[in-house]
């Protein structure tokens, strides 16, 4: 019967219901890094993660919450995969069968507990029963006896504190005694089993009403006052990120101008020098440069999480989104949008409904990201120059009210048309109030920033390398201008004079080899498409080169510009996109220009690794390519209407 | 829908959960609800014979069942049918819906 003893180390499995503290449980156990959070369902795939506790190594599997394992939800399909033998054994897809199943069981809420036990036993593989929460039941006056739980179902019954780490060295003694359990007999049950063996362990010995909990919960889902602190806590977090944000971005930034200084005095001047200052540095730094934004809201977001508010404000959310045919569940994965559309994207498989899921995937790049507020600060700032501040932060907020509304709007079209369907009316669980946990936040803050980086990194880097490389070739000679400059700077008599003049010799160079390269020569080719919405050829290239990565729109605008890439003074970046020319000698950002553009940037999907996230989630390219497709034509169009109207008006 | 016209007598009679003012206490007899929304709430411990008590009625109602707490659009509380431990104070439903 034991087949615990000497098996093969399979996997250990952790299993329960939402927000037993299977995450917390992890953490003690592996000291990896995983999603931990007081909101019902959280972690969103599976962790795996080893541990050397007990004096043996054993990998751990980490699953999210689940109610049952019979339910059509993703996180049951997930269970299922895990805990039954796989059809198909050779298949790639199919995971190593567990060793041993950990169910941890809340001791507060025992018999929905049991019926999930129940049908893990009924799996067939050995297990141990961690009774976790007990401390929150001795608050409710209720006792279990943990021996006599075990006699019941005759497998090991540990008590244990995951969040306080108590517990987690009999957990891992009593994992060699795991054994298959007693399983509900014929004629009765699950749920019938459940209740009768939750009746014979536990003593109760006060019944109370929780009316604390019951009025700040009808403050908080309240039609009015619920939707004043839902709004206040997000202007919390919103201010609170941006101001925080500001300063580790700044470092950041820093210390790559310093990097890329120090490769570029290091190599010999050539390609191999570029490609590692502009490719690679450059591509790296435009990444890591938005990690203190997303950890930060990660950070925050799982502190409010971890108090139990997060599940009252999705009915606060649902009630303001619903019109618009989204879920109060998709706000989480909007709100994060704001920092990055990839993790707020990833949040998603956290909607139950597949329409729902959809619509809100399609949306979420609407929402104003941090890669598009250096944008907005050229534009704005070239837009708004010599007027007083209250305007540009006016146009700033702007353009954040305007991305919203576009996704509402958008998801409610998509709603009516694409994804029609009833809508799911909304049923959560509302965890109780609790302390965050500090220790939680900065985890899964770590988590998530890792994740950003791996994944976007990569794409990112991998773009702006063949940016770079599409910018630079295939070169072209060096223009009888270019010479003429060079030669006035040797001879210049002094020395200021002649830095001057060969630096203005390596700017227009720089300028002429991109208007050459395979980039210019694209540039030119779309001008025709993005001219109705005040671009020239220059312009182009620089809208053209940001469909990669909205970012590299400024960069790319003063390279084009013959600025150099120096994009650390943004005042003088500003200055120079503010005198620019066209062919024709006209400014190359009129303020029609620059609030179309502006319009533009609002609303394009210009953003590549985004684009792989949407197909991987929404399964299949179609998805990616409908986004890219709407997107960009509501931008196109949008943009060209405000062009015409502050043209017209000007 | 059922048979709004509750008898006003002592004998409790099936009344929709979204019907029970808040702070009632009730057990569940049965629902209307589709299967996939059905399976989740018995799942959730909120089945059939669950004891519930109402912590706030309205959109979102929100019951407790035995420790769990769950938040249930107005949609899916009028379709739970509940038999009341005692029956409403509140003159048994006009034509007015209950604020919220
Ligand atoms: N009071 C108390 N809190 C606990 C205990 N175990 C975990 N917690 C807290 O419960 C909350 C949820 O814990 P998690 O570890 O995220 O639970 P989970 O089972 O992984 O949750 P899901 O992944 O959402 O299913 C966190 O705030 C933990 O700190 C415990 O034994 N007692
Ligand atoms: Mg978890």
């Amino acid at each position: 019967m034991s087949k615990s003893v000497g098996a093969p180390p399979g996997p250990i499995a952790l299993i329960g219901n939402p927000n037993t503290g299977k995450t917390s449980l992890f953490n003690r156990l592996c000291g990896l890094r995983a999603h931990v959070a007081n909101h019902p369902g959280i972690t969103a795939d599976a962790r795996v993660g080893s541990s050397r506790m007990g004096g043996r190594e054993r990998s751990y599997i980490d699953l999210p919450g689940l109610y049952s394992l019979e339910l059509d939800l993703p996180e049951s399909r997930l269970g299922r995969k895990v805990l039954e033998p796989p059809v198909d054994p050779s298949s790639p897809e199919s995971l190593p069968r567990p060793s041993a199943v950990v169910v941890v069981v809340d001791a507060s809420n025992l018999a929905r507990n049991l019926t999930l036990a129940a049908e893990t036993i009924e799996r067939g593989l050995p297990l141990v029963v961690v009774l976790s929460m007990g401390d929150v039941a001795e608050r409710r006056g209720v006792q279990v006896d943990a021996d006599a739980l075990a006699e019941h179902l005759g497998v090991p019954v540990v008590p244990a504190n995951p969040r306080r780490g108590e517990g987690v060295e009999a957990i891992v003694s009593a994992l060699d005694h795991a054994t298959l359990g007693r399983a509900p007999e014929s004629g009765e049950s699950r749920e019938e089993w459940a209740t009768r063996t939750a009746t014979a362990v536990t003593r109760r010995e006060r019944e109370e009403e929780d009316h604390g909990t019951d009025r700040l919960d009808r403050i908080l889902t309240h039609p009015i006052g619920g939707v004043v602190v839902f709004l206040a806590v997000m202007a919390g977090l919103f201010s609170t990120i941006f101001w925080l944000a500001g300063y580790p971005m700044t470092w950041i930034e820093e210390v790559f101008a310093l990097l890329g200084g120090g490769v570029t005095d290091l190599l010999p001047e050539g390609v191999l020098r570029d490609l590692l200052v502009d490719g690679v540095v450059g591509g790296i730094a435009g990444t890591v440069v938005f990690l203190p934004q997303i950890c930060l809201l990660f950070f925050l977001l799982t502190l409010i999480e971890d108090t139990g508010y997060l599940a009252r404000a999705s009915f606060v959310a649902n009630r303001l989104l619903r019109p618009f045919g989204l879920p109060g569940t998709a706000f989480v994965p909007l709100l994060s949008s704001h920092a990055c559309a990839i993790p707020g994207i990833i949040c998603t498989r956290l909607i139950p409904d597949r329409r729902d899921r959809l619509a809100t995937i399609l949306v979420a790049p609407f929402v104003s990201c941090s890669a598009r507020i250096p944008v907005y600060t050229l534009l704005i700032g070239v837009l708004f120059a010599g007027r007083p501040a209250w305007q540009g932060g006016l146009a700033f907020a702007g353009c954040y009210l305007l991305g919203g509304v576009a996704a509402l709007l958008t998801a409610l079209l998509f709603r009516r048309t694409l994804l029609r369907g009833r809508s799911r009316p909304m049923l959560l669980e509302l965890p109780p109030y609790r302390r965050p946990s500090l220790r939680n936040a900065a985890l899964t803050a770590w988590d998530r920033g890792r994740t950003f980086l791996v994944k976007a990194g990569t794409v990112i880097l991998l773009i702006s390398i063949v940016l770079w490389w599409m910018s630079t070739y295939p070169g072209t000679p060096t223009s009888p201008e270019v010479l003429e400059l060079r030669t006035r700077a040797e001879a210049a008599a002094d020395a200021t004079a002649a830095e001057q003049l060969a630096a203005q010799a390596d700017r227009l160079e720089g300028r002429e080899s991109l208007a050459g390269s395979y980039s210019g020569r694209i540039g030119r080719t779309v001008e025709p498409i993005l001219s109705p919405i005040g671009a020239d050829w220059q312009l182009s290239i620089a809208v053209l080169s940001s469909f990669a990565a909205r970012e590299v729109f400024v960069s790319a605008l003063t390279v084009t510009l013959g600025a150099g890439d120096d994009i650390d003074d943004s005042g003088r970046v500003r200055e120079i996109v503010a005198s620019a020319r066209r062919d024709d000698g006209s400014p190359l950002l009129d303020p029609a220009a620059a609030a179309s553009l502006l319009v533009f940037f609002v609303l394009a999907m210009q953003c590549l690794p985004t684009l792989a996230v949407t197909s991987r989630e929404a399964g299949g390219w179609r998805w990616a390519a409908l986004q890219f497709g709407y997107m960009s034509v509501v931008a196109w169009f949008l943009a060209w209407l405000t062009h015409g109207i502050v043209g017209g008006g000007a | 829908m059922i048979d709004k016209r509750d008898s006003e007598g002592s004998r409790p009679s099936p009344t929709p959960l979204s019907d029970l003012p808040a702070g009632a206490r009730a057990t569940l007899s049965g629902d209307r609800l589709e299967a996939t929304d059905r399976e989740l709430l018995r799942a959730m411990g909120v089945g059939s014979d669950a004891p519930v008590r109402v912590c706030r009625q309205g959109e979102p109602c929100i019951v407790e069942v035995r420790s769990t707490r769950v938040g249930l659009s107005r949609a899916i509380a009028a379709l739970l049918d509940t038999v009341p431990a005692e029956p409403i104070q509140r003159p048994a439903r006009l034509t007015q819906l209950p604020p919220g």
